[in-house]
């Protein structure tokens, strides 16, 4: 693998609330190169949005975040928030899955797209205007011209998204990060955006971290996953090693509770039982253990000892968090 | 052939749009003319996209909108004029199961009221054993009775949502996107609930999704919306293995497949979904089809059977080709 231009190492995010300390991240670790995607992918509170959001520095007052964030070997957390300012959205930028409300109603598309671009760069008005064209016809608009003095409850949310991520491309960032940037749309729409987001990749060389719930997305762009539960990593290595060498109960738990739409249906789909954990419930052993049908192999350790992430067979770099330490066989 | 459970006559839902005064008022053609039977104990997948109008079609058949033109018969009895109090006994058959299951339970009612409420419309007195029975139908236990819908997952949720359509032992429950809240893992339990009871009690289900994995999951036949209209409709097996539609064979192409390096031979459409306000004339799907030519301009096609097969129709002047036969 190319040089990272984005790694984070030991992120954990602790949130203080009326209840107490919510550990939503809980020590993490990723890297991503130019031009490579890498997909993090998890349940609802698995904290893969969060882990984003600690990225960009964009987490409320009451999050403490700490770790390393470092983009081209410089530490982001703790930078004060002028000099984030003039990374995040330059070197940076971020799709998020409602398109609609990371856009400005009071705006036209084509002015949120040069602010965007003036605020990085010392232009006049016209220039940026020049710009925001460029990029709306970059990412699809048809008419960028005419489309740029349109608002956006005028345009169909594929056409909304495409604004965002022009808006998100305007300063040309190493990283992209895109948190279920196609959740909302629909599929012939979500296949538009993701070979939009591909041709990107491809012409400017940017490194794209897809935040995703969608198996049949991830296997079809990312070149690495990182699957998250509970605030860690459950397991991470290529999209190969995870898709046909899982080794942790939960990534082969949710590869087989998917629907496939090519081949015809098995009888039943296989069930992880349960749901997701709160963050913070479980404090010791596996956060797993209790929807785990392996725990009968294994024993004791799985209450009283958390696994951490040890080396699998696999192509590169294949690592699960299992004290079951051997690719678990297919219960039904 | 086993019994009608529903059966949609031309049906068509427009919504007015009241507009400023000075303009003509227009209508969204939400539903645009729909034949649908569905019979006793089979599975009727409804998917299209967002805009194609299957959500309304839900929700005329359960005869919870009034159809605009059309008829709705339920067991072989035309209800499209029965209105309020004389609906009751109609709606013991039919049932229906929301998407968000957040939103379609009553806050401030117990597990046990939401499921008595159904009983009570139709003048039964449950009893506890009852309620019982109808929580472990759906595989929760006897103390969540008492608790209240913020106390429960997601997917808890939808079942007690599940539970509560069965109360009054419908012949046919339709599903408005009874999975697509839920996490993946979630999504495939509440799946198997669904398969389990339509063994267990011969259940009938017509469900709207449009997510096509899911729906090729539990479906026996299948019909594609498209802009209010039905473009194709057959068994399920034989629409996603041979789709005749070029709007079935675009959809089912764009969805992605969970399995790296396999490469799907994609038709990305161009453009967005017309709006039901004005549609195009003739075929709904003309103005992002890759096969339209100036017929399909002139005069809506209807549906007709694929290579001679009844079952299997669809609504196009140009039907993709039958596979070769397999030897």
């Amino acid at each position: 693998m190319a040089e990272p231009v984005l790694e984070v190492h030991d992120l954990h995010v602790t949130f203080t609330t009326e209840g107490g300390l919510v550990p939503a991240v809980d020590g993490i670790d990723f890297a991503v190169a130019p031009g490579e995607t890498l997909a993090i992918v998890g349940e609802s509170g698995s904290g893969k949005s969060v882990s984003s959001a600690a990225v960009m520095g964009l987490l409320p007052s009451n999050a403490e975040v700490t770790g390393e964030v470092l983009l081209d070997g410089r530490e982001l957390i703790g930078l004060p928030g002028d000099e984030l300012r003039k990374i995040r959205g330059n070197d940076i930028a971020m799709v998020f899955q409602d398109a609609l409300s990371a856009l400005n109603p009071y705006y036209s598309v084509g002015w949120q797209v040069a602010e965007a671009y003036r605020l990085h760069h010392d232009v006049s008005k016209k220039k940026a205007h020049q710009r925001a064209i460029e990029m709306l016809d970059k990412v699809g608009i048809p008419d960028a011209v005419r489309r740029a003095d349109s608002y956006p409850h005028e345009f169909s949310g594929g056409m909304r998204q495409r604004v965002v991520i022009a808006m998100a491309l305007v300063n040309d960032p190493r990283v992209l990060i895109a948190d279920e940037p196609t959740t909302a749309l629909d599929v012939t729409v979500q296949a538009q955006i993701m070979r939009l987001l591909d041709d990107v990749q491809a012409e400017f060389g940017t490194a794209l971290v897809l935040i995703s719930h969608d198996l049949g997305v991830v296997a079809e762009v990312a070149d690495d996953v990182l699957v998250m539960y509970a605030g860690r990593a459950a397991e991470r290595g290529t999209v190969r090693d995870i898709f046909f060498r899982a080794a942790h109960p939960y990534a082969l738990g949710l590869l087989g509770a998917m629907p496939r739409v090519d081949v015809p249906p098995k009888p039943r789909l296989t069930t992880i039982p349960g749901t997701p954990p709160t963050p913070g419930s479980i404090t010791t052993g596996c956060p797993f253990q209790p929807r785990c049908a392996y725990t009968h192999l294994v024993g004791e350790r799985c209450i009283t000892e958390r696994p951490e992430l040890t080396p699998r067979p696999g192509e590169g770099d294949h690592e699960a968090a299992c004290h079951l330490g051997r690719r678990p066989e297919v219960l039904l | 052939m086993s019994e009608e459970l529903l059966n949609l006559k031309d049906v068509k839902k427009y919504f007015g749009l009241r507009g400023a005064p000075w303009r003509k008022a227009q209508a969204v053609r939400a539903v645009d003319g729909v034949n649908l039977v569905v019979r006793k104990g089979e599975t009727v997948g409804l998917v299209g996209e967002s805009g194609s109008g299957k959500s309304t079609l839900a929700r005329v058949a359960t005869r919870l909108l009034d159809p605009t033109q059309g008829r709705v018969e339920i067991g072989g009895t035309d209800v499209t004029k029965v209105r309020g109090r004389r609906l009751r006994p109609i709606r013991r058959r039919i049932q229906m199961v929301f998407q968000d299951p957040q939103a379609s339970l009553n806050p401030r009612q117990s597990v046990g009221t939401i499921l008595s409420t159904p009983y009570r419309a139709q003048g039964i007195r449950p009893t506890r054993a009852q309620l019982v029975e109808l929580l472990e139908q759906v595989g929760l236990a006897e103390q969540y009775l008492e608790r209240y819908p913020h106390e429960f997952s997601g997917g808890q949720r939808q079942r007690i949502g599940i539970a509560r359509a069965l109360s009054v032992k419908p012949d046919l429950l339709v599903c408005d996107e009874p999975v697509s809240a839920l996490d993946v893992s979630v999504q495939a339990q509440v799946l198997n609930l669904l398969a389990d009871l339509r063994d267990e009690l011969g259940l009938s289900y017509v469900l709207v999704a449009h997510d096509l994995a899911v729906v090729r999951q539990v479906a026996d036949r299948i019909a594609v919306m498209y802009l209010g209209t039905i473009v194709e409709e057959g068994p399920a097996a034989e629409v996603y293995e041979a789709p005749a539609h070029p709007y079935t064979k675009a959809l089912l192409s764009a969805v992605p497949v969970p399995e790296p390096g396999v490469e799907r031979d994609r038709i990305v459409l161009t453009g967005d979904v017309p709006t039901p306000i004005d549609p195009p004339s003739g075929c709904p799907f003309r103005t992002r089809c890759y096969k339209a030519q100036d017929v399909c301009a002139t005069q809506r096609p209807v549906l007709e059977p694929v290579a001679g097969n009844t079952e299997h129709r669809a609504a196009c002047y140009f039907p993709e080709p039958p596979p070769p036969e397999r030897t």
